[in-house]
């Protein structure tokens, strides 16, 4: 009976994370590969909910990956075997083995900032509780947002590593309100007043610009910042004021107090109730 | 006894330089004072056409628009097609689309073009642009409005 049931969580794991990586934007070309045992091989393109296009996430393996999909923890062996499969992908004659660049061990727990640091290290891309919250918050929202409209992730400016939606709400004779969620796939990135000027830089650049421009009204923005690693939050609080006092006058950024920050360092449940 | 003549330019090869700003546009000319005399009615057209024509492409918005109130009311006049989608197409591509109409406007611009449908159909074709990524749509009092802006962010 425990090993049935067992069976049944594993399985129940392997379906959970098969539909978010669809939303994520994978593309799943093989499940259940019997040699090596892989739960499922996938790779990224990006197009979702019919009018999304989607980065891939900067925590992944280059090409293809193999998957692995543990519904609590992993052991030292469930990695070496991984690492192996991968290895053993390398030198297969089956052209979709081939492709397979990395591993992804998926986890139902919360792993360590050095525990996923270390696991890396052997070319394997653990994503553990936290990112799974991360980025099943990320596909919720790019659901909404698609629902508007087409949605566009563009790429932060370096070395912030994720993407950011420009998504409209409301427009009126002279003003466009609209909402920037940025997402920051990088639990190593301790976020400060410079990230939040480079990404409102960007966001100015890449999307407040162009809608300006062909739209002929000023865009009020609120931002809505999702990063995995902490937030300093004073700072980064402050660092906006700032660019809000000085930003172009064609963008008008909502007070601080409408600054959404939202870290998945600590807590990263209270993502679902703040979101 | 004769009076200088203050409309004669002022002689001197003492170099002088002459900054106009207005607004984000700044024209600086170097030269003597006779030579920068001599040229400032050019330097003064000069700065006229840098702001009509620079000005124009940067992000600075008109005050006056494009009587937006007309768009908003008048239905634009669009090539009929059988189907309404590609009707739907033809009057968001025109200036009245780049404003958010409601379902009732949409079914009253189709009227207006001979070309009506059910509004059941329209809502469903309306849905499909906005999936297929060609409109954006918002809510206003609990109704989606559609629209389309050209270059997409």
């Amino acid at each position: 009976m425990p090993g049935h049931f067992s069976q049944i969580l594993g399985d129940s794991a392997e379906d959970d994370l098969y539909a978010l990586a669809i939303v994520m934007g994978y593309n799943v070309i093989r499940r259940r590969n019997l040699d090596p045992g892989i739960d499922f091989i996938a790779n990224f393109n990006g197009h979702v909910f019919e009018n999304a296009t989607l980065l891939k996430p900067p925590f992944s393996p280059p090409g293809a990956a193999a998957f692995s999909v543990k519904s609590g923890d992993f052991s030292q062996r469930d990695l070496e075997e991984l690492v192996n499969y991968v290895a053993r992908c390398a030198n297969s004659n089956d052209p979709t083995l081939k492709t397979i660049l990395g591993g992804v061990l998926v986890s139902g727990v919360i792993k360590s900032v050095g525990q996923i640091n270390s696991i890396l290290s052997q070319n394997v891309y653990c994503w553990d509780a936290r990112r799974l919250i991360f980025y099943s918050v990320k596909a919720k929202k790019v659901e909404s947002n698609s629902e508007l409209g087409p949605v566009r992730e563009h790429p932060l400016s370096a070395p912030l590593k994720g993407g950011f939606m420009f998504t409209i709400h409301e427009m009126s004779s002279s003003t466009i309100d609209a909402i920037a969620d940025v997402f920051v796939d990088d639990h190593n990135q301790d976020i400060q007043g410079d990230h939040i000027s480079s990404i409102l830089s960007r966001i100015h650049d890449v999307a407040v610009s162009p809608v300006v421009q062909s739209t002929q009204r000023n865009v009020r923005l609120k931002l809505s910042l999702h990063a995995l690693g902490p937030i300093q939050r004073p700072i980064a609080e402050a660092a906006y004021e700032r660019y809000r006092r000085e930003a172009p006058s064609t963008l008008l950024l909502y007070p601080t107090t409408e600054l959404k920050l939202q870290s998945y360092a600590t807590g990263p449940w209270t993502a679902i109730f703040r979101t | 006894m004769a009076k200088p003549n203050e409309d004669k330019p002022p002689k001197s090869e003492l170099q002088a330089q002459i900054t106009f700003r207005s607004g984000s546009l700044e024209i600086t000319a170097r030269g003597s004072i006779s030579e920068l005399s001599k040229n400032i009615s050019s330097l003064s057209k000069l700065a006229k056409l840098a702001q009509t024509e620079l000005l124009r492409s940067s992000e600075t918005i008109p005050e006056v628009r494009a009587s937006e109130e007309e768009i908003e009311q008048t239905p634009p006049v669009i090539k009929a097609d059988k189907s309404t989608i590609v009707n739907l197409q033809s009057l968001f591509d025109t200036t009245w689309g780049k404003l958010p109409k409601t379902l009732d406007q949409i079914t009253n611009a189709l009227e207006y073009n001979a070309v009506p449908d059910a509004a059941g159909s329209i809502g469903r074709d309306l849905g499909r642009l906005v999936k297929r990524g060609v409109l954006r749509r918002i809510k206003r009092d609990g109704k989606w409005a559609y629209f389309r802006i050209p270059s997409q962010a």
